[in-house]
């Protein structure tokens, strides 16, 4: 009984261990080929912001890594960015980052463009990409 | 026919079935904004216009949202990652009760570098903080614009060119916009009466400040304007109309040249400070008017907004006041002697009607229903200041009863804001 009672406990503990594990943490990245170092919270802000830097920022498809992405490293809401663009767009200051359907497209197209940036969950991260922030 | 042109805007509008226009290396982008809204006051014996554009109008104790409602359509060209060109029509209510559009923008947008930026054609003016996209209604957390503030300023838009540069400096992002330009013939939307003026020389600059939650802004904008209605007088008031034709014939031609509108230097300016922080939202600005003609009224307003958001609930408070300077009488304001009564009664007049004091409480909140769609209702309280017998605030069509003393007014707001 005593050892039932363990064993359950046991396996509550690694149930909520692996949903820790499972929500996985978005990084910031660019292609393995590019020169650029590690960078701040705020540098990425500015960068998909539209605020400057030479880097050219990809966004992902709406959703949870993009909705993480957003209330971590932006500091607002994916609605809250979505103003801002629509804000910017109309006001001929500038138009939201390309939008790419997932980890995988951002991947090929940072191999591609040493200058461009984006984010992936922490899970995708491979030999094809070098991480700039851990937010 | 010229529901046509509105039928042609909604078209084109369903048609941008694809999102967003995004950042590519070329091609063709598409996308636009709108707001319909339903709008209510508690009397009938003014008009509520909304502010900065003059709708004459107005909206009284029925529900009508033709204050509000509008739609955006704006379609780019990208030809390459320096140089693109934007032409944006937008639709809202004219003073002849339709929802003609014209063209707010048409020009080409030039980045030599990724810190600098052109833009030259018919461009909108940034007199204010937020006098650029006033009309993006889902960019904003409140149902409008306060008017204390943005009535001020009527004009929308600019032939010319401006320069944005953008740097920072230890930790601080500044961003500068020079500006010049000027308007010919430019009319107030949705005022029925011929009220074109044109503005020349525009020149204006504006200093941005971002510090990572904190946007602070100065902003100032001159330029001399002439009224081509009335040989140069204030549109709509016989008064002056006859005083200036009648005034140089009296010996009093040098009041008369400092009633017309006629290449009147007239400046805008503003501070403005933001903190947003994701969640808690602040934003104030102060902003003042002041011109060479005594027909233009010199006046300041300021407002104060703090908005909360939990989730898609983004509940605001918003505190406006508009003050205008008192005119007095004219002998006081430029020192002229002392003149007939005939005359100090017209112009006491003349100025009284400028009178528009008033302040407003509003509260209020958004909700984000989709991801393009935020819907919003506003409550606001306006109380209309200014001497007893002109108390009328930036009411329109008011009756005597109204413009006896101060008055509060209800106005009730629902509406939806969408882009896509």
């Amino acid at each position: 009984m005593k050892n039932k009672i363990a064993k359950f406990i046991g396996m509550a503990a690694l149930m909520v261990v692996s949903q820790i594990a499972l929500a996985d943490p978005v990084v910031v990245v660019v292609g393995s080929g590019s020169s650029v170092g590690t960078l701040t919270k705020d540098q990425v802000a500015d960068i998909f912001l539209g605020k400057g830097g030479d880097l050219v920022p990809l966004d992902q498809a709406e959703g949870a890594t993009r909705d993480e992405f957003s209330n971590k490293v932006i500091g607002k809401s994916a609605t809250q960015v979505k103003a801002y663009w629509s804000k910017a767009s109309f006001t001929g200051k500038g138009n939201p980052p390309r939008e790419v359907s997932g980890s995988a497209e951002i991947k090929k197209l940072l191999a591609a463009n040493p200058r461009q940036i984006g984010y992936i969950e922490k899970s995708a991260v491979d030999g094809s990409v070098k991480v700039v922030l851990v937010p | 026919m010229k529901r046509i042109h509105v039928l042609i805007l909604a078209a084109l509008a369903s048609a941008a079935s694809s999102a967003h226009a995004e950042e590519s290396t070329s091609g063709f982008s598409f996308s636009g904004f709108g707001t319909a809204a339903a709008v209510k006051t508690n009397t009938d014996d003014a008009r509520f216009s909304g502010g900065p554009a003059v709708q004459l109008g107005g909206v009284h104790n029925g529900i009508d949202g033709a204050i509000d409602n509008k739609l955006g359509v704006q379609g780019s060209y990208k030809f390459n990652d320096q140089l693109s060109a934007t032409v944006q029509l937008l639709s809202r209510k004219g003073g002849d009760d339709d929802f003609k559009p014209r063209v707010e923008w048409a020009y080409i947008k030039y980045d030599p570098t990724s810190d600098l930026s052109f833009h030259a054609g018919r461009i909108r003016l940034p007199a204010y903080l937020i006098s650029d996209s006033k009309d993006v209604g889902y960019s904003q957390t409140w149902v409008r614009v306060p008017q204390e503030v943005y009535a001020q300023f009527n004009l929308t838009y600019v032939t010319g060119i401006d320069l944005t540069y953008r740097t920072k400096v230890g930790g601080v992002g500044l961003t500068f916009q020079p500006l010049f330009g000027e308007q010919k013939n430019y009319n107030t939307p949705g005022n029925p009466t011929p009220n074109a003026i044109d503005t020349k020389d525009i020149a204006a600059l504006s200093a941005t400040a971002e510090i990572g939650n904190w946007t602070l802004r100065i902003g100032t904008l001159q330029t001399k304007i002439s009224s081509l209605a009335n040989g140069g007088v204030n549109a709509g008031s016989l008064a002056l109309s006859n005083f200036n034709r009648l005034a140089p014939g009296l010996g009093y031609g040098d009041l008369a040249a400092k009633v017309a509108v006629v290449n009147a230097k007239t400046t805008f300016s503003g501070v403005a400070g933001v903190y947003d922080d994701g969640t808690w939202l602040f934003q104030s600005e102060y902003a003042v008017r002041r011109s060479d003609t005594l027909s233009v009224n010199n006046s300041h307003g300021w407002y104060g907004l703090g908005s909360y958001r939990i989730g898609k609930w983004t509940p605001y408070l918003i505190y406006a006041v508009l003050k205008n300077e008192n005119p007095g009488t004219y002998t006081d304001r430029n020192g002229l002697p002392v003149i007939s009564a005939t005359v100090s009664a017209i112009m006491s007049g003349v100025y009284q009607a400028s009178y528009t004091d008033q302040h407003t409480v509003s509260v209020g909140t958004r909700y984000d229903l989709m991801k393009n769609v935020a819907l919003k209702g506003q409550f606001d309280r306006i109380t209309t200041g200014g001497p007893s017998g002109n108390t009328r605030g930036l009411f329109t069509v008011t009756t005597p009863a109204f413009r006896s003393g101060p008055h509060n007014v209800n106005v009730v707001s629902l509406l939806v804001d969408f882009i896509f």
